[in-house]
């Protein structure tokens, strides 16, 4: 497993006309596969993921420059692949001319006609409960369950307080336990 | 980033989520994060080179944009002069689009004019004998013609017969008009006259010798002047008062 780089350390070389390219690559190399499943658990296609993710890291390279670090380069960088999966969802909405709740649906049968799911029956389930969530919980409960992100990470990456945060996992977790007893 | 993935007590409370294996279920095609970074990085590359296009990839020379107005203007009278000088000789509206056509109709008019000598043909030796024919026939009617017709106004006699004609009905009418007007006329058919015409004559000449004096006579029997009613007056009025006296 690779050693990985500091975020100080790649800001650093980013600074450096002469380093930028290889902070650059040290910054792809540690975010890319965190950033890709982020956009993954939201918008379910991976087609669609991919060309988020690239989207995400052009928006990076063009906006690093001008990062300060009173952020964390981290939640940074999930601020703007989250911003780009609720644009790309609003575009899907708007183009199919369908209220917001209903791409959950379009995403669930994307998800069961997904070449690239590998989960069991429970996990397809979990993931059908996830898309039944309104789309802030489906964020605070994919970034709690499967990144361990904390609270407050959270709240850099949404902008929203930590207990409202709070509130909205709880929701998400007792409507998920609620949809896997329910339907069997 | 801190990760406590064994902080995950709150799973206890919901036991149904808790028997989920919490591993990742989606998976992307083998090798894809592979050449993920390579992707990423060509696309900034193009993104680049997209953005500096206008800048870089097509130059215009230093204050092409602000001489472009006047450049095109110039263009457009140089254009137009050109266009002008095209035109030294013109040819009506849409001429060369009925050109063609014209030349046609030009063609069949012209070859129907030459088929025509086969067409209408002439005995022969026509042409020859033409001129005579038409000179005999000429001069020959124009004797015919001397011996007919005549001009009914061109003697010099029947010109002065008209005159006298007329002098003699303008006189005749003249003299008639003054002899009706005349004083012999107006008293032959005046009532005195008339009656004195229906007394015998030898009435008269008793009536005369008896009643009348000389100077009557004179004055009523003078058939030197005819009778005046004024010198009548007078002379009778004479006669009284002679008689009177």
């Amino acid at each position: 497993m690779p050693v990985q780089v500091e975020d100080s350390e790649i800001l650093k070389k980013f600074q450096d006309e002469k380093t930028r390219n290889e902070a650059f690559n040290l910054l792809l190399k540690k975010y890319q596969q965190k950033l890709y499943w982020h956009i993954r658990r939201m918008v379910i296609d991976h087609d669609d993921s991919d060309d988020i993710v690239q989207d995400t890291f052009v928006k990076i390279w063009k906006n690093l420059p001008g990062f300060r670090n009173d952020a964390q380069l981290y939640t940074w960088m999930y601020r703007i692949a989250t911003n780009e999966c609720i644009t790309f969802l609003n575009k899907k909405k708007q183009k199919n001319n369908i209220p917001l709740d209903d791409v959950a649906y379009e995403l669930a049968d994307t998800l069961a006609d997904s070449t690239y799911f590998n989960g069991d029956q429970a996990q397809l389930k979990l993931q059908q409960a996830i898309l039944t969530l309104p789309e802030k919980q489906r964020l605070v409960f994919n970034m709690k369950y499967y990144d361990d992100m904390k609270y407050e990470e959270m709240s850099d990456v949404l902008g929203t307080s930590v207990g409202a945060l709070k509130a909205s996992f709880h929701l998400a977790v007792k409507k998920i336990e609620s949809y896997l007893l329910s339907r069997d | 980033m801190n990760r406590d993935r064994g902080n995950r007590e709150w799973l206890n409370e919901y036991m149904s989520l808790k028997q989920v294996n919490p591993n990742n279920p989606f998976t992307v095609p083998e090798g894809y994060f592979d050449s993920l970074d390579e992707q990423i990085l060509s696309k900034i590359k193009l993104e680049e080179m997209r953005n500096s296009m206008p800048e870089t990839g097509f130059a215009v020379p230093e204050n092409y944009f602000e001489d472009l107005a006047g450049n095109i203007q110039s263009r457009i009278t140089v254009e137009e002069a050109l266009d002008k000088e095209a035109a030294g000789f013109t040819v009506p509206d849409g001429y060369f689009d009925n050109l063609e056509q014209q030349i046609k109709s030009r063609l069949f008019v012209e070859e129907a004019l030459d088929a025509q000598p086969a067409g209408f043909d002439v005995p022969e030796g026509y042409f020859a004998d033409l001129t005579n024919n038409i000179l005999d026939k000429t001069t020959l009617q124009r004797a015919e013609r001397r011996g007919i017709v005549r001009q009914m106004f061109s003697t010099a006699a029947f010109k002065y017969a008209t005159a006298a004609c007329l002098a003699l009905a303008i006189g005749g009418t003249l003299y008639l008009n003054q002899a009706g007007n005349s004083p012999d006329a107006t008293h032959k058919n005046s009532f005195l006259h008339k009656s004195l015409s229906a007394i015998p004559v030898g009435d008269i000449q008793n009536y005369l010798q008896s009643h009348l004096d000389v100077n009557d006579t004179k004055t009523l029997m003078d058939e030197s002047k005819p009778v005046d009613a004024d010198n009548l007056t007078h002379d009778l009025q004479n006669a009284l008062d002679s008689t009177a006296q």
